[in-house]
């Protein structure tokens, strides 16, 4: 009953904190509430309530209010109070809606339960993966968890730094905390905020639930955007199809696979992030340019600003997409140069988006400047890149680690528009009447798709030809997004010629069965390669358990090592503690001791791989270290029969052993 | 303008609809989190520990949480000379504190803990 209850609670912060002040900031612009549906109010709500209660947070934690959950309620309040005012003019005025699409562009009844049918399933599918994941191990939600707790414990905003060790005259000791770059308030402010106000414990499954919908609310920002991108690519029958393919791929094809609910499992934050964000200002942009209103570039000029202050590689990305969108735009409209450079200013560059833009600098120098923008943080992701792993990916692995039938039809989408492009031209103008096909060269959504597609597409493949210096893998996982609009896009296309070359239904049926055969056993392998087969919530309470009693026992003064390699979901013992990002110390991965690019201690490895030896021993000194968490059968030995350790505590997978010197 | 609402009317089930599907999929995994941890808290395993981890005091804690509830215990000196053996009844969920009152400020003292499975715990203090 108290479960319910708090998932409830859980579900109302959600509402209030989020949805009710986007709504009502929707609601401000007639323009954009008239022009925008249900399921697009849904997603844009929510993202202006997430930038919103971000930059809140920032100015309260600036002036120095702590956060609170009566600061909460108050914000929550004030947004009510405006949209009863609000709803108080729109039943005066009687505002209807205004889509903007063609009139008659709306789904059947079949098409609007198989729509239904895709979202239960997706839905199902990711809660089913999500039912044996759900018990919060992760490290890097464990990592993200420390901060939230953080802000939580202290009421304020939290400075991102932590102490390294460093060798010194007496053998080592602690460095001064210096900044940590990889962490972004973005990517905390939202989770602290719904957990202050509902009353939540972090150590719980709601963080992940979170990312289930931030998630859902990105399948759902896909396949309106390809609603309305591919509403001006193809014709109106073709375009519902390849829309509902795209909500097949984005949905539940994919449903398990990175970037979608291994990821909320895994805790990715910030590419979760991401992927709601750049969809959703790609969607605004769209719009703008489309309905030629500077409040939807507004809009979207205003989610890119909260996308810098939550995500940086998306960030980056974001800002290649848009380059190569603009390039091919300029490419698309070199012959009405004059008249598309005057549309474009009058849209984008409007007081609307320049007063975002003075916010975005006001709050970078007077508010809080994102952790990353420092010299060395920027000079690290620009340059040539070094590491094997940030030299790009195959092309044969960007294909299948992108999944192999969302990039074949993805690819075939690229042809499809590439094709209506050229057939545009002067050179295939003259060519004969059966080349026309029911495609046509959209004049934004066919460059930016483009954009999208090959920006990311050389970023991951060829990062050298682009001076980026970032995790190839990491970047490559973007791509599954303009993929699956264009792997949309390529599939109704197919489908159509096919239907249309064959006469024999026999034949049609046939293709039919082998392309969807194709795609859903290239979709559900995927999907079941990251299914587990049994939980590790047993072995990450005992973890826990044993960090109880060692918060119990130990000193703020004393140093701990823990291992990392060994005992499940470690990240989070750091959260027993809350006495600093680096406490306990951790050994790290094998292979980061032995990586030659970059120079580490190996007083963490030492101090628990050999604990007698020289270097051990001067750690243990010089550092105060006087506990020691390892998983019982794999590292207990050494410690056992060594003289100076006490073994203090024990459990199914954990030993603690006292340095008694 | 009937088009127009129809239109909306779509999206409109269609977002009901993918809420509905949250609150419900929130709700089962919020209660599958809950299960597993109680599940995990309260059943499985068994744990010892020294009250006083850092005084000389040898004194410790059973914690008992499988469905074996018999459990032999022993106190050694140096891994040799046997101080203290005991059977002891721990019920599920429950934690059996062990007192020890004889100096035990010199020599190295082993604990062993054995469960009805034959499963083996240790604890050792060390003094000069």
């Amino acid at each position: 009953m108290e479960n319910i209850l708090q998932t409830i609670l859980f579900i109302l912060s959600l509402i209030g904190l989020f949805f009710v002040p986007g709504l009502v900031l929707l609601s401000l612009s007639k323009k954009i509430w008239r022009k925008t549906n249900a399921l697009e109010k849904l997603f844009l709500s929510f993202l202006l309530g997430i930038v919103c209660i971000d930059l809140f947070m920032l100015i309260s934690g600036k002036i120095g209010i702590p956060f609170s959950q009566v600061l909460f309620f108050s914000y929550i309040l004030c947004f009510l109070l405006i949209s009863i005012a609000q709803w108080r003019v729109y039943r005066q005025k009687k505002m209807q809606p205004d889509i903007y699409i063609k009139d008659n562009y709306f789904f059947s009844k079949k098409q609007t339960l198989l729509i239904l049918g895709l979202i239960a399933l997706t839905v199902c599918i990711k809660t089913v993966y999500l039912s044996d994941t759900i018990f919060p191990t992760s490290t890097d939600l464990g990592h993200h968890m420390y901060w939230i707790n953080r802000i939580i414990e202290t009421r304020t905003i939290p400075l991102y730094e932590e102490r390294e060790i460093i060798p010194s005259s007496i053998g080592y000791v602690f460095s001064q905390p210096k900044p940590i770059a990889d962490f972004i308030i973005g990517e905390h402010l939202p989770f602290a905020a719904y957990i202050i106000t509902a009353h939540l414990s972090v150590l719980s499954a709601y963080p992940a639930l979170f990312l289930l919908l931030f998630n859902l609310l990105g399948v759902l920002s896909l396949f309106s955007l390809s609603i309305r991108f591919l509403s001006t690519i193809i014709k109106e029958s073709v375009a519902k199809k390849a829309s509902l393919f795209t909500l097949l791929l984005a949905g539940p094809l994919y449903a398990i696979a990175s970037p979608q609910a291994k990821y909320i499992s895994g805790g990715v934050i910030g590419n979760i992030f991401g992927n709601v964000f750049i969809p959703t200002i790609l969607f605004c942009f769209f719009m703008a340019w489309h309905t030629k209103n500077r409040v939807f570039a507004m809009l979207g000029t205003f989610f890119s600003f909260g996308l810098f202050y939550t995500h940086h590689l998306s960030g980056l990305i974001l800002i290649f997409i848009i380059a190569w969108s603009v390039f091919f735009l300029i490419i698309a409209h070199r012959r009405k140069m004059k008249k598309f450079f005057k549309e474009t200013v009058s849209v984008f560059i409007s007081p609307h988006t320049i007063s975002i833009a003075v916010i975005a600098i006001l709050y970078t120098t007077f508010i809080y400047l994102p952790s990353y923008l420092n010299i060395h943080s920027v000079g690290s992701a620009i340059g040539e890149p070094e590491k094997s792993t940030r030299t790009g990916i195959a092309f044969l692995q960007l294909i299948s680690s992108s999944g192999e039938a969302k990039c074949v039809f993805g690819l075939l989408g690229v042809i499809i528009i590439i094709f209506s492009w050229v057939k545009n031209s002067s050179i295939f103008r003259k060519m004969p009447p059966y080349t026309k096909t029911f495609v046509q060269f959209s004049p934004f959504a066919s460059p930016v798709l483009l954009g999208w597609f090959i920006s990311i597409f050389l970023m991951s493949w060829k990062p050298s030809w682009l001076f980026i210096d970032l995790p190839s893998g990491r970047i490559a996982n973007y791509l599954n997004f303009p993929l699956v609009i264009l792997g949309g896009l390529g599939l109704a296309v197919l489908f159509e010629a096919i239907q249309k070359a064959n006469r024999d239904a026999y034949m049609r049926a046939t293709t039919g069965i082998i392309l969807f055969s194709f795609l859903f056993l290239s979709g559900y392998a995927e999907n079941a390669e990251f299914v587990k087969e049994e939980t590790n919530t047993k072995s990450a309470t005992q973890t826990f358990i044993a960090t109880e009693y060692l918060a119990q026992h130990s000193l703020q003064n004393e140093e701990i090592i823990k291992d990392h390699n060994y005992i499940t979901a470690d990240a989070w013992i750091k959260l027993f503690f809350n006495r600093g990002y680096d406490y306990p110390l951790s050994r790290a991965y094998f292979k980061r001791y032995e990586d030659a690019s970059s120079i580490r201690e190996t007083c963490t490895l030492h101090m628990i791989s050999a604990p007698e030896s020289q270097e051990g021993i001067l750690c243990y000194n010089t550092l105060r270290t006087r506990y020691v968490m390892v998983n019982s059968t794999r590292d207990a030995s050494q410690f056992e029969k060594n003289n100076s350790f006490w073994k203090i505590f024990e459990n199914q997978d954990i030993a603690i052993f006292y340095r008694n010197q | 303008m009937r088009t127009l609402l129809k239109i909306e009317y779509t999206y409109r089930i269609v977002t009901v609809f993918f809420l509905l599907c949250m609150l419900i999929s929130f709700l089962v995994l919020a209660h599958r989190e809950n299960a597993e941890k109680i599940e995990a808290e309260t059943n499985g395993w068994w744990s010892i520990y020294f009250n006083n981890p850092k005084e000389n005091s040898i004194d410790f804690t059973i914690e008992n949480n499988t469905d074996s509830t018999q459990f032999h215990y022993t106190v050694s000196i140096d891994g040799k000379t046997q101080r203290k053996t005991e059977y002891i009844n721990v019920p599920k969920n429950t934690k059996y504190p062990v007192i020890f009152n004889d100096d035990t400020s010199k020599h190295t003292w082993k604990i062993e803990v054995q469960d009805e499975q034959k499963q083996l715990k240790s604890l050792i203090k060390r003094f000069e």
